[in-house]
Parts: structure tokens; C-alpha cells; sequence
């Protein structure tokens, strides 16, 4: 299913109209990710970020709106990364077929 | 790290060129070292705050709706040239976000107060 999308070097959707629900998952094994409902929260996330500011939130932003949203218990940076080991703004793009953060500082 | 006073000035209108994305990435990356940051809209720089453009007919990449991002970034410094508003037959209300309008003495008071000033 993936093969037929056009992706960038790195795996991220060179167009998010590409994504469906149903590529998630397949996103997710490639990073070694198996997408559980509390992945899914956070990828539903970011997705109606970048739909509404047409640019993917870096992990500090990722954090605090996070925290905004659904508390203390989740706004924090050792629950995101236990979801998403290698970086959960970059991670969590990736499988929700959004461009990479620009500004990894 | 030592803080410093930035400001950045938006003068070039947008998808006439980069200048306006680029000075909005410039931003986003500065914001995250918690500098103290502020924002100018000078002549047609305005045009990157007003509301109700489709940036998709001009084939632009719809970087405009990422302003409206700035507040949770916790960029809130953000200043319109009041003279400049007035000649483009534009007020406060047309803009995508909160801004303070200055007149020209506030916007030297501003300049005055910045260590470094990025135009773009």
C-alpha cells in the first residue's frame, strides 16, 4: 500500500492528501512502532494541528499543547518519547503523514 | 544564556517572493530559545496578517494560517505600523492576530529597545 506513495528520502508523505487512517499502522512499523490508542491520540493531534496551522509542531510545542489538551499526565516529554522513542514530533508526523518539523533545534 | 532583545520586521508582502516565510521560520526557531522576541509589521509586510487570502491560487504553500501559531509558540510581542494600516485602508479587525499598533514615535521607542533587528 505504501509503495504507491510518493514519499520523501526519509519516509514522510510528500503529500498529506495522500494519507489515510489505514496507512498509520504501516507508517508505524516502519518505525518499529505498533500503534495503540494512545499513539493514536497523539497522531489525531497533530494532524488537526497542522490542519488548522498548516505546519507541524515541534516537541516543545508538541509538549505543552499536549499538556493542554490532556493534562499533566500526558503533556510530558518521558510519556512522549516512551510512545515515540526516536522523537516524538518527528515520529508522530511521520506516521500521520505530515512534512517533518521544520525547526529540529 | 544571555538574553536578548530580538525584532523582527516583516516589510515584503507575501508570495511575492520568500522573504515572509522565511522571516516566519526565523521566528519559530527563535522563539524556541526563549529569547525576547517581537514582531514588526512595516508597509506591505501587513499583507502577511490579513485575513481571508487563498494562498493555494497562487500556488503558495499556505504558510500564512502559521501566524495564527505564533500565540502557542508564546510569541506575543507583535506590532503593526499604525500609518501604514491606515494607508492600505486596513485596521486591527483584518488582521489574523492580536497586534499593537504603533505610531511612529512607539515604533522608534521599539527599534530603540531591540540588540539585534532581522528585516526582511
Amino acid at each position: 500500500m505504501l509503495d504507491n506513495i510518493a514519499r520523501d528520502k526519509q519516509g514522510y508523505l510528500l503529500n498529506t492528501n495522500d494519507w489515510t487512517e489505514a496507512l498509520a499502522p504501516l507508517l508505524a512499523a516502519e518505525e518499529g512502532i505498533e500503534l495503540t490508542e494512545a499513539h493514536w491520540e497523539i497522531v489525531r493531534f497533530v494532524r488537526d494541528f497542522y490542519g488548522e496551522y498548516k505546519t507541524s509542531p515541534a516537541v516543545r510545542l508538541l509538549v505543552k499543547a499536549v499538556k493542554e489538551k490532556y493534562g499533566e499526565e500526558k503533556g510530558n516529554s518521558p510519556y512522549l518519547f516512551k510512545l515515540f522513542p526516536e522523537g516524538p514530533a518527528k515520529q508522530a508526523t511521520k506516521i500521520a503523514g505530515l512534512p517533518k518539523p521544520a525547526k529540529c533545534l | 544564556m544571555v538574553e536578548k532583545r530580538i525584532l523582527v520586521i516583516f516589510s515584503a508582502p507575501p508570495f511575492a517572493g520568500f522573504q515572509g516565510r522565511e522571516a516566519l521560520d526565523a521566528v519559530l526557531a527563535a522563539s524556541a530559545y526563549e529569547q525576547q522576541l517581537s514582531l514588526l509589521f512595516l508597509d506591505d509586510g501587513l499583507w502577511q496578517l490579513v485575513k481571508g487570502q487563498d494562498p493555494l491560487q497562487g500556488r503558495s504553500k499556505d504558510y500564512l494560517s502559521t501566524f495564527r501559531a505564533l500565540p502557542l509558540y508564546e510569541v506575543e510581542d507583535i506590532y503593526v505600523c499604525g500609518e501604514a494600516l491606515a494607508k492600505r485602508g486596513l485596521s486591527a479587525a483584518d488582521l489574523s492576530l492580536e497586534a499593537k499598533v504603533l505610531d511612529s514615535q512607539g515604533m522608534a521607542e521599539l527599534l530603540a529597545q531591540q540588540q539585534c533587528i532581522y528585516r526582511f
